[in-house]
């Protein structure tokens, strides 16, 4: 499914407990975000399992759990938009270059 | 009301029945908190510190997307707030995880007692330096463990913590922590939490039964946390 310019791709993701349903999230075909479905008992819905660029670790924090992929498809065009803006809306504030790295 | 700070400081060195009594005499007043209650607020100047008498708090920093960090787990016997009588304002805040009690020693007393008792102070100082090495301990299990690992020791360590106060029941603890607030302790989601209880339930390593935690492989478990108590400090010598 796509949502205002995020593709969800179905996928099969291996997890503790076995094989689960995932989904692939991209933005012009560059892969943003790994997302698992999760039970109630922890909050059904749409879990972030890995994030990468504006969707990563380094410029975000853990979102909860998202009931739908379209809520999902919100949050990360948000990443988008504060990644483009220069900071997170998470106070995150994007790290200069270092050239040493 | 300071029978179990003076047991955890006779852990680690014999008291004078003279420091005793001051250490008793010391503490002014007890207060109830309620769970979720904070108690000591970042920004605070307060004018006397408090020592935990019943329950669980969590030192902790608040960050900018209106989350917190828990940077400590205290139990009964810990001097959640002796830092203020020298820091002067709080850079973190202290809140009560179940209902807890605690009692007040007024700082005026802690610069009398600092002033005429210097072993008395040492061993003040060494709870401190004790905070400070679980501190280091936390950021080691944050950075080079796993999730489950850094759950494994925190289980652990909370053990050899209680039992040092009488506070756990053979392999058992009572633990009245949501997953939201492992999830704080830890730096993980509650996704992570659930996963990583269900990891160490499904290995035999710990039952988690409403608030009663039960190892029931301990060799197993500190194995997974890499455990050992050595940075609590735990033997008794001169200090």
């Amino acid at each position: 499914m796509t949502s205002e310019g995020i593709e969800f791709r179905p996928v099969t993701v291996a997890m503790d407990g076995g094989p689960c349903e995932a989904r692939l999230a991209f933005s012009d075909d560059v892969l943003l975000c790994v997302f698992t479905r999760v039970g109630p008992e922890d909050g059904a819905g749409w879990f972030r399992e890995a994030g990468f660029g504006a969707c990563s670790d380094l410029f975000t924090v853990q979102p909860g759990v998202f009931t739908t992929l379209e809520e999902a498809g919100v949050w990360i065009r948000d990443r988008l938009r504060a990644m483009k803006a220069g900071s997170s809306s998470a106070g995150v504030k994007r790290p200069p270059s270092n050239d040493n790295c | 009301m300071t029978e179990l700070l003076i047991r955890k400081l006779e852990q680690r060195d014999v008291l004078s029945d003279e420091e005793k009594d001051v250490l008793r005499h010391s503490f002014a007043r007890t207060h109830a908190y309620r769970a979720r209650e904070d108690f000591v607020r970042e920004g605070d100047r307060p004018k006397e510190s408090c020592l935990v008498l019943e329950g669980f708090a969590a030192r902790y920093k608040l960050v900018p997307d209106g989350g917190r960090q828990i940077t400590a787990i205290h139990i009964a016997g810990d001097f959640v707030d002796l830092h203020s009588f020298l820091l002067k304002t709080m850079d973190h805040g202290v809140s009560a995880l179940s209902p807890i009690r605690v009692a007040y020693v007024p700082h005026s007393n802690l610069e009398r007692m600092t002033q005429n008792y210097p072993h008395l102070t040492r061993m003040l100082w060494l709870n401190t330096l004790i905070d400070a090495a679980i501190y280091r301990q936390w950021l080691t299990c944050k950075g080079r463990s796993s999730a489950t690992s850094q759950m494994a020791h925190l289980i652990c360590e909370l053990h050899a913590r209680m039992s040092e106060v009488g506070l756990s029941d053979g392999d058992t603890i009572h633990l009245p922590l949501t997953q939201a607030e492992l999830g704080d302790a830890l730096g993980l989601s509650t996704v992570h939490v659930n996963r990583v209880l269900r990891e160490l339930r499904h290995g035999g390593l710990v039952k988690w039964h409403q608030n009663a935690v039960t190892i029931l492989d301990w060799d197993g478990l500190m194995n997974v946390a890499d455990f050992s108590p050595l940075y609590l400090n735990l033997q008794r010598e001169p200090r």
